[in-house]
Order: structure tokens, then C-alpha cells, then sequence
């Protein structure tokens, strides 16, 4: 018996060590799936939101690059031509998340814009309102108003003025501005005299900042503060008036000219406009002055994101300044 | 013995563990990766960081500035993305790649390349955003003061060139593009 465990022994060693080589490859190659196995559950932790969020943030940010947004022509729905902008900008982007083989689109949800443009364009007409009223309210409730400008008054240095303009300080065309907590803020536009007696067109404010206009080529700008022609131009609005502000004209039957302005509501909806305050711009071409027309300054967008392991979709007020809550 | 000790010094040789073989622990580093490239991502876009780096372009040279093969390889685009690329991954022993993705002419996307370290590696990390480039962005000097022209300016001017082309003149969007850092263990 020794003799036969003598012989083969060095067999079994050989056949041992060779056991044991294969059990260490296979413990190893085992303990690789284990950890394959370990890292296909950790390795994709994140279903693909950091992406949806990506995204909504680049369509957010677009949208308020975008606004406030309005359209000269009154023929053209602004609504709409801002969604087609929208429209394109989500097909640019769709062939960046498409090589992800993510689905990714931003619409503007129908009917869910804010804004008004206020036009008047007849420079031969008096700033009264549809009716023919003197003192009117343009709009209430305004917080925003990223344009308001007068321009085209009837200003000619080189023959008298017409008589358009009142002296009297009772009768002068006057932009009122008051907030809800009455702080008013007022501009006046007035005929006076210079040094040497001559007849002077002036726009003057509350605060005493005063400008000559010089012809009919001046704009006077209220948001920015600024007459052409005038180094120091006058404050600006939005210096007095804070939170939600009324728009109304005084004597603005001693004005002739043009005024534009862009309001964040939609003055349609306003008991003002209800009584006849503009003119249907549809009714007439050109349309008579003044008139409303809808333009963009908040919006609502639809957001959505799709992959093979997440669907998002969300809605998002947007304002110029990005996300509005 | 001799054949034991053989036998065990097979087994490692055939299943060598390196550092950068796939492991759970390797896994997490990944995921942290990831993590700070999304993160330095979304940081640079809410603080509107970007677009410096995306426009820091010599439009006369048609490189990015103070570059000689259009590209940055030993170093990064002095800007605050460029920094923090330095601090977060060059300076940690990562390696990383800076791209942009734009629509061309057909509107299919190039890639133009704004710091490359080299072809990544099996186990990179990716992260993108979107950025929206309009008519009236102004490109960067080399000093990085927005002191160039406008992109409309120069998708007119025959004589200068940006990588990426005007989509449609008559819209204020300039081009879309997809920015790329993609960020690995060397």
C-alpha cells in the first residue's frame, strides 16, 4: 500500500495544484461577474433627469431672451409668430438631445400669454381716447411697461407753432403715472417762452426735470428718461412708481403726435378698454388710432422630455427676467 | 510546493487587477465625476459663464485665442470655465476634453474641439448643456473682455470667420450649440 502512494504521489500533487490553479481563475472570474453585476446596478444611478432639467433650463432662458416681444404690425398675431419663434429654436435643440436618443420639445401653451401694445399712429390727432375723451385712463394695474414713448409732436422752430400746445398750467397735456400706494409720477408737455421771448415746446416732469423739444424728429422715451436733444433728459418713471401702477392722460386734447407703449397685462380684459377706450384695429386699414393689438410679455411654455427611462413634462411661467413664479 | 506556489502565481498573472480595472469603488469615483462635470455644467450656465468660453474667439485667426492648432492641448481657455476644469479635474490628475457640438449650414452637427488632452478612455464621464448663441453676442478679446465684434457683424464680413454658422439671418438666434466636457482617469 505505502508503495502504492509512494508511486503516485507526484500525480496527485500535479492534479492538485492544477485544482487549485482553476479554483482561483474561477473564484476570481466569479468575483468579477459579482462585481459587474454590482456596477450595472450603481451604474447608471440617474435615470436622465439632470438632462430634463438641462434642458428646461436652455428653453426657459431662450423664452425670456425672446421677450417682451411685439410685432409693428397690427395684421400680424404676435402670439403666434412667438410660438413659430419657439417652434424653431425647440427643432435646433431637438438635434442636439435626439444624439442622446433623448426626445426633447418646448411649445407655448395656446392662449396663455399676457401683454398689450398701445398705438397711437395718426400724428395729426389729438392723444384723446376712441370716444374723443380728454382724460382717460390708458391702463391700470400695469407693473411692467418696457416701452412708452411720444414722439412726432407738432414742433417746427422755423414758424410759429400751430396753437396744439396749452400755456396755462391747468390745461396742459399731462402722462400720469400713480401707483397703488399714491406715489404719482407726472410728465407735462407744454408750450413756454425761451430767454428771448420766442415760443418753446417743453416736457417737464414733478421731480422739475425739464426738456426743450426741438422738432418733430424728438422722441421723448419715459422709460429710459431720455428727449433727444436734452444732455440730462428727464427721471424716468420708474424711479417713483413701484409695484402695480395706472396709466392715464389729462387735457389730451392739447397733444398732437404719435405714443407707443407695451404693457405686461392685457388691457383688453380692463373696464377702460370694455367702454370703448381703442379702436378694433381689425375694423380698418390703417387702424384708427388708438388702438391695442396682443403682444408677449409673460408667457406659459410646455416643456417636455423623453427617454427610454424617464418622461418629463412641465409648464413654466416665463417673464424677460426668466422664471416667473 | 514548488507546483502550489506555481499554480497561485498563474492565477494572478491571468486576472492582474489594475487600478483603472472595473471595480464598485472605480464605479463611485465614476459617479462622483459625473457629478462634478454636471455640477460645474449647471453652474457655469446659471451664472451665465458659457459664453465667455464659447466665444473666446480670435475671428481674424479663426482659433480660439492664443492657440497655434485652433485648439487648447497644455492648458485651458482663460476663463472661469477653464479654471474650474483646472481645479476640478487637471489639477486631480483627471484628464478632460472641452468640445462644442454646433448646427452647420445643413443643420447637422460639428463638433469643434476647445481643449483636447487626447483620446478618453473606456471609463470617461460626459456632461452637456445647451446654449443658445443670438445675432448680438459679443465675441472675446484674449484678455477676456467682451470688447469684439458682434456674431452678426461677423457672419457678414467675408473677411473674418466663427466656427459656427448664422441658422437663419432673419431670426436673433445665432446658432444652438451643445458644449461637452468629457472628463476621465489618465
Amino acid at each position: 500500500m505505502a508503495d502504492v502512494i509512494d508511486d503516485d504521489r507526484g500525480q496527485l500533487l500535479l492534479v492538485a495544484g492544477l485544482v487549485i490553479a482553476i479554483t482561483f481563475v474561477l473564484l476570481v472570474l466569479v468575483l468579477n461577474t459579482v462585481i459587474y453585476t454590482e456596477n450595472l446596478g450603481t451604474r447608471s444611478n440617474d435615470v436622465g433627469g439632470d438632462d430634463a432639467i438641462a434642458y428646461e433650463r436652455a428653453a426657459v432662458d431662450h423664452t425670456a431672451a425672446l421677450l417682451p416681444y411685439q410685432v409693428e404690425d397690427p395684421a400680424i398675431d404676435a402670439e403666434a409668430e412667438f410660438a413659430a419663434e419657439l417652434d424653431r429654436w425647440a427643432g435646433w435643440s431637438r438635434e442636439h438631445t435626439l444624439a442622446e436618443r433623448d426626445h426633447a420639445d418646448v411649445s407655448v401653451e395656446e392662449g396663455n400669454t399676457t401683454g398689450t401694445q398701445i398705438r397711437h399712429t395718426n400724428s395729426s390727432r389729438e392723444f384723446t381716447d376712441a370716444g374723443g375723451a380728454t382724460d382717460w385712463t390708458l391702463a391700470t394695474g400695469v407693473e411692467h411697461t418696457p416701452e412708452f414713448y411720444i414722439r412726432d409732436l407738432p414742433v417746427d422752430t422755423t414758424t410759429e407753432l400751430t396753437n396744439v400746445f396749452a400755456v396755462l398750467s391747468a390745461e396742459r397735456f399731462r402722462v400720469v403715472i400713480t401707483d397703488d400706494a399714491g406715489n404719482e409720477w407726472w410728465l407735462e408737455i407744454y408750450e413756454d417762452e425761451d430767454a428771448d421771448g420766442n415760443p418753446i415746446v417743453v416736457a417737464e416732469t414733478n421731480s422739475g426735470n425739464r426738456c426743450e423739444i426741438q422738432d418733430s424728429n424728438t422722441t421723448i422715451d419715459l422709460v429710459a428718461g431720455t428727449v433727444d436733444g436734452c444732455a440730462g433728459g428727464i427721471d424716468p418713471f420708474t424711479e417713483t412708481v413701484a409695484g402695480t401702477y395706472s396709466i392715464e392722460y389729462e387735457n389730451a386734447g392739447n397733444v398732437e403726435g404719435q405714443y407707443g407703449l407695451f404693457v405686461d397685462i392685457d388691457v383688453a380684459r380692463e373696464a377702460n378698454a370694455e367702454s370703448g377706450a381703442y379702436n378694433d384695429p381689425a375694423a380698418s386699414d390703417p387702424p384708427e388710432s388708438p388702438y391695442t393689438t396682443p403682444a408677449v410679455y409673460y408667457v406659459t411654455i410646455d416643456i417636455t422630455y423623453e427617454n427610454d427611462r424617464l418622461t418629463y413634462e412641465s409648464s413654466v411661467r416665463v417673464s424677460p427676467e426668466g422664471r416667473h413664479e | 510546493m514548488l507546483l502550489l506556489f506555481a499554480s497561485v502565481l498563474f492565477a494572478m498573472q491571468v486576472t492582474a487587477v489594475t487600478p483603472l480595472s472595473a471595480s464598485t469603488a472605480n464605479q463611485h469615483i465614476e459617479n462622483q465625476q459625473q457629478a462634478v462635470a454636471d455640477g460645474l455644467l449647471t453652474q457655469a450656465s446659471s451664472e451665465g459663464e458659457l459664453k465667455p468660453t464659447l466665444l473666446h474667439w480670435d475671428e481674424g485667426n479663426a482659433t480660439f485665442h492664443g492657440t497655434e492648432r485652433g485648439f487648447y492641448t497644455n492648458g485651458s481657455p482663460p476663463t472661469w470655465l477653464g479654471e474650474q476644469l483646472d481645479g476640478e479635474f487637471r489639477d486631480r490628475g483627471l484628464a478632460y476634453n472641452l468640445r462644442v457640438t454646433y448646427l452647420d449650414a445643413e443643420g447637422d452637427r460639428s463638433t469643434k474641439r476647445i481643449v483636447h488632452s487626447g483620446e478618453p478612455s473606456d471609463h470617461a464621464v460626459s456632461a452637456t448643456r445647451i446654449v443658445t448663441l443670438y445675432d448680438g453676442d459679443v465675441l472675446y478679446d484674449a484678455n477676456g473682455d467682451p470688447t469684439g465684434p458682434t456674431l452678426d457683424e461677423v457672419a457678414n464680413d467675408g473677411t473674418v470667420r466663427f466656427y459656427a454658422p448664422d441658422l437663419d439671418a432673419a431670426n436673433p438666434v445665432y446658432n444652438v450649440v451643445e458644449i461637452e466636457v468629457i472628463a476621465w482617469r489618465m
